[in-house]
């Protein structure tokens, strides 16, 4: 079975990885579910669901990341657009744009922009923690900037611009800063993983072969010289966290001691 | 180094209003030989410690809880397994770090970076006539923060600080801090020093130079070098000038003097009389010394009042009209006085170069090296000077020596090279052990 799972990630072209994964299903195009799903490769239609207490942060092949709060269902298109299904999610877009449908509506979250959605039975609302964002719906484009809020009915109709939105903003820090105490572990994690296959199980789990590519991709996708290392690859853009300062200790004391 | 990581916490959070932040303590690469580091953090306000923990390797990080809003001082002092002085635990200090901040409550994290430097521990006494102080240690090498010590009611109590090694400068605010100039403290040592915290004074009222000049009667009373002519058969009279200059170099009156005036010579048999020291009040003249016959001899007068006490000195040669000084031979250092009291208040290294006749010798143009002294002897003019041609074999530097390893003396050594001369001179001065007085001493 695992074997399988295994030819199945391989089989196509990955997308992007899952950063995290805490009470979270991934479900493969080809109709195999894989609970948890931490290091896995993403590919075009794979679809992720978290948990009434879970959370997932996936990344994206053009640079984008996203952290899916619980009860949040998401299908992926490609590496610049996917389905927000229901719940909530917070974009960061790196050099490209990235897409999020909602049903008849889609968020556009700009380059090197941050923006908070979420998909509610009442409708879909935005919100923009850095950059700028559009949410176009059936009654047109509405941009949204730092500060404000954006909100349409269902169906997406009868969407507005209002002031506002540090409420959704900080909901979504605090439900990352809750879910990766240790975010640099994590990267290690990923790290260790990918350069180091262990056979068996491990090889299942995470293959090299999808992940590499991934990784090419991401390379192909940013500008600079050439051969970056995989290291940096998967190293995410360093505004996100500039942007939710670590929950963590007040302060840091580091001592060093004077050379002789 | 041990790889048996213990880590001992002896936090304390306080029942104070103050919120609580956490604080994370991370340790660089340890030196050889640090055995654990001590992190503490100070409140500077109520003078007390707030949170300390004990690290030992293999652990390198620490989290303790400290008070948030408040000036804090975070220290870290890297201990050796050798024996230390018991106020600072019983083992020895070899590193220490210091820093100020203030943590705000909220998401942002503070960054405090500690640069342990080598340590060592200074040892003192302090002496004040309020019954308390509040004194600083400043880093006399460098611009840096200076280190504060509250000695409120703890007159003749040892108190022991740990320090980077080096040389400070005791202060206290609107005090006047005595024996706290030139404070050197050794690394990895114990150093200990008395300090004595006195009113400050405005400059123009504190006697700050005593100057002794001589008069034969041959001419005006001169200051520097002079050179007393004698008669051949009968005793020459010599007077001393006496006067008192404040530290703004003005004229100054002092009343209720007790004088003290020591003259030495060489032979002793040049002085026939010693002068009359019955002045109680300056400025002066002191009647009564006499000389006959060749030699040298040197004048010190100390006068004392119940707030101030200042000396001065003088050195001539007494010389037959045709006489003629010769090159040096040979050098003799002195310092003026080796109490302990006039070696933490500063007083005077001299040197003498000396002629074939024992005599002040003519100037010659040379280089003195003070180098070799030991650190804990100051220097204020420097270690190093050159014989600049109008010594007339006399030179003087202010020296003091406020701090002293425990149990060990220290030494100023002198090397003096001149053209003048074949080879280099050399002489050393050890200064009596420094002892911590008792209670009952003071």
């Amino acid at each position: 079975m695992i074997a399988v799972l295994a030819l199945l990630a391989v089989a196509a072209p990955p997308e992007g990885v899952v950063r995290v994964a805490f009470g979270t299903t991934l479900a493969r195009a080809s109709g195999a579910t894989i609970d948890g799903g931490t290091g896995q490769v993403l590919a075009a239609n794979d679809r992720v669901s978290t948990g009434d207490e879970g959370f997932a942060e996936l990344q994206l092949g053009r640079g984008a990341r996203l952290r899916l709060s619980a009860l949040t269902r998401v299908l992926v298109h490609d590496a610049d657009r996917l389905d927000l299904a229901s719940g909530r999610l917070w974009v960061q877009a790196g050099r490209e744009p990235f897409d999020v449908a909602i049903g008849a509506a889609r968020v556009r979250v700009e380059s090197r922009s941050s923006v908070a959605v979420e998909r509610a039975p009442t409708g879909v609302t935005v919100t923009v923690r850095a950059g700028r964002a559009t949410l176009a719906t059936l009654d047109g484009d509405l941009a949204v900037g730092v500060g404000q809020i954006a909100r349409s009915a269902s169906r997406g109709r009868g969407a507005a611009v209002r002031p506002g939105g540090r409420a959704l903003a900080d909901l979504v820090a605090f439900e990352s800063r809750e879910a990766l105490g240790d975010v640099l572990g994590f990267e290690t994690f990923l790290l260790e993983r990918a350069l180091s296959p262990r056979p068996g199980v491990a090889r299942a789990t995470v293959d090299t072969g999808p992940f590499t590519a991934y990784a090419d991709r991401v390379r192909g996708s940013r500008e600079g010289p050439a051969g970056l290392e995989l290291e940096d690859a998967i190293r995410p853009p360093p505004f996100f966290d500039d942007e939710v300062p670590p929950k963590g200790p007040n302060v840091r004391v580091d001592v060093t001691f004077q050379e002789e | 180094m041990r790889y048996a990581w213990l880590l001992g916490l002896v936090g304390w959070i306080g029942c104070a209003p103050s919120p609580i932040a956490t604080a994370v303590v991370g340790l660089g690469a340890v030196p050889e030989g640090v055995e654990d580091v001590v992190i503490s953090v100070l409140d500077p306000q109520e003078n007390e410690v707030v949170a300390s923990a004990t690290v030992t390797a293999p652990l390198a990080a620490v989290e303790l809880g400290v008070p948030a809003e408040r000036p804090l001082v975070f220290r870290a002092v890297a201990r050796t397994n050798r024996p230390g002085p018991r106020l600072v635990g019983g083992f020895m200090p070899s590193y220490v770090a210091r820093a100020e901040r203030t943590i705000p409550l909220g998401s942002e994290q503070v960054q405090v970076d500690l640069l342990a430097r080598p340590a060592g521990v200074l040892t003192t006494i302090v002496r004040s006539e309020d019954g308390g102080a509040e004194l600083f240690f400043e880093d006399e090498a460098e611009a840096r923060r200076p280190v504060r010590v509250f000695l409120e009611g703890q007159s003749f109590a040892e108190r022991s600080v740990v320090l980077p090694a080096g040389r400070y400068r005791a202060v206290a605010d609107e005090h006047v801090v005595v024996g706290g100039e030139g404070l050197f403290v050794a690394r990895e040592q114990e150093s200990i020093a008395v300090l004595d915290v006195e009113r400050a004074r405005d400059a123009e009222d504190v006697a700050s130079v005593l100057r002794v000049r001589l008069d034969d009667g041959a001419g005006a009373p001169c200051e520097l070098c002079v050179d007393v002519v004698t008669a051949t058969a009968t005793p020459t009279a010599v007077d001393l000038h006496l006067d008192v200059l404040a530290a703004d170099l003005s004229p100054l009156q002092l009343d209720d003097v007790r004088l003290q005036i020591v003259v030495e010579a060489s032979p002793p048999s040049l002085v026939v009389t010693s002068p009359d020291s019955a002045i109680r009040a300056l400025p002066a003249v002191a009647r009564g010394l006499t000389v006959q016959g060749r030699g040298r001899l040197r004048v010190r007068v100390v006068a004392t009042t119940d707030e101030d006490r200042v000396e001065g000195a003088l050195a001539a040669n007494a010389l037959y009209p045709d006489d003629v000084l010769g090159v040096p031979v040979r050098i003799d250092v002195s310092v003026d006085d080796d109490s302990a009291e006039a070696l933490a208040r500063g007083t005077a290294l001299r040197l003498a170069l000396l002629d074939a006749s024992d005599r002040y010798a003519r100037s010659v143009p040379g280089r003195v090296d003070l180098t070799g002294t030991s650190p804990y002897i100051f220097l204020p003019d420097g270690r190093t000077f050159d014989l600049v041609g109008d010594e007339a074999g006399r030179v003087e530097r202010r020296l003091a020596r406020p701090s002293a390893p425990r149990g060990v003396s220290v030494s100023a050594v002198m090397t003096v090279t001149s053209t003048a001369i074949a080879g280099t001179w050399t002489a050393t001065v050890t200064l009596p052990q420094l002892e911590l007085p008792s209670e009952d001493e003071g």
